[in-house]
């Protein structure tokens, strides 16, 4: 027998602070320190665009942070289908509004560089719409767990969702290289665009937004995890 | 205006967005932990024990998977 005072102890979160969530936030706070250093004093000021070519940086970052979740929810999503685990679901969802903030990240401060750069906030660039489609697929991802109720169709349409939206991250990808544009291309078949102090202060600003989405990721699928919990308890208790 | 102002507006937004998610996530935390304050309160009144047997059958709003973690604890 177990009561439900006792059950639902866990749910308040402190037997959730483990190492992870004690020691992933210092590490990605000191490493997004760092990216700031090497962004705005180790790399130097780009000739052609100056200053403002230092968003770069944290925009690559954001935009690689967001093909990493969507490949996340791609993988956790196939393993929520062959397994009907409800801890790959968590992970999904969580992949997936987490992947959706820093996409929104990557188009905004793009828009601002790009309004310096180009003289315009927007142009319907393949690299620039393809990314809005990815954005919008995910905020659909997110939309439809809102509006189905029922918790195994909400995990299975969503997962068919998040495998089917992956396809647009590789044409996000290839954009620039299969269709005529005006966005930069840094890696090519000659190598990185950039001097080796730009690639040092990419590389750090990747890592620190990387070490920021793992943290995310930890605090959202805990989240996550005791918000089911409790629904089932309240569920229980006959409050719903 | 210079490149300066739009390297501020730039980075600006990056943190502004990522803090307003933080913000989101803290809020849903405190909210989380506000119901289970409540359904403590509610407890109080009287234990409701939760049989073994229950517990193995799939929950009402979450398969099964979803309960196993702290069922364990």
């Amino acid at each position: 027998m177990m009561k439900l005072s006792e059950r639902i102890v866990g749910l308040d979160g402190l037997r959730e602070d483990g190492v992870l969530r004690w020691a992933l936030p210092r590490v990605a706070a000191i490493s997004v320190l760092v990216g700031l250093y090497f962004a705005f004093i180790f790399a130097e000021t780009e000739a052609t665009m100056g200053d403002v070519q230092r968003i770069f940086y944290f925009h690559v970052a954001s935009a690689w942070v967001a093909f990493l979740a969507f490949f996340v929810v791609f993988v956790t999503s196939i393993a929520y289908l062959r397994t009907r685990n409800w801890q790959w679901d968590s992970i999904a969802c969580s992949a997936a509004e987490i992947g959706t903030v820093f996409t929104t990240i990557a188009l905004i401060s793009g828009s601002i560089w790009a309004k310096k750069a180009w003289g315009a906030y927007w142009t319907w660039d393949p690299r620039l719409t393809t990314t809005l489609i990815l954005w919008l697929i995910y905020i659909s991802y997110l939309v439809l767990r809102r509006m189905v109720e029922t918790p195994q169709q909400r995990a299975a349409f969503s997962s068919v969702l998040g495998i089917i939206g992956f396809v647009d991250v590789p044409i996000v990808f290839l954009s620039i290289r299969l269709w005529r544009t005006i966005h930069p291309v840094l890696i090519s078949q000659e190598g990185m665009d950039m001097t080796g102090r730009m690639g040092a202060a990419m590389g750090v600003a990747v890592i620190a937004f990387t070490l920021v989405f793992a943290t995310l990721v930890v605090i959202r699928v805990s989240l996550e995890r005791r918000r089911v919990e409790l629904d089932a308890v309240k569920a229980h208790l006959g409050l719903y | 205006m210079s490149g300066l102002w739009f390297l501020a507006l730039g980075y600006g937004v990056i943190w502004l967005v990522l803090f307003a998610y933080v913000l989101s996530l803290v809020y849903r935390e405190q909210e989380l932990r506000r119901e289970v304050k409540f359904i403590t309160q509610i407890l109080k009144d009287g234990e409701v024990a939760l049989p073994t047997a229950q517990r193995e059958s799939p929950p009402a709003e979450g398969p099964r998977e979803a309960r196993e973690p702290s069922a364990a604890t």
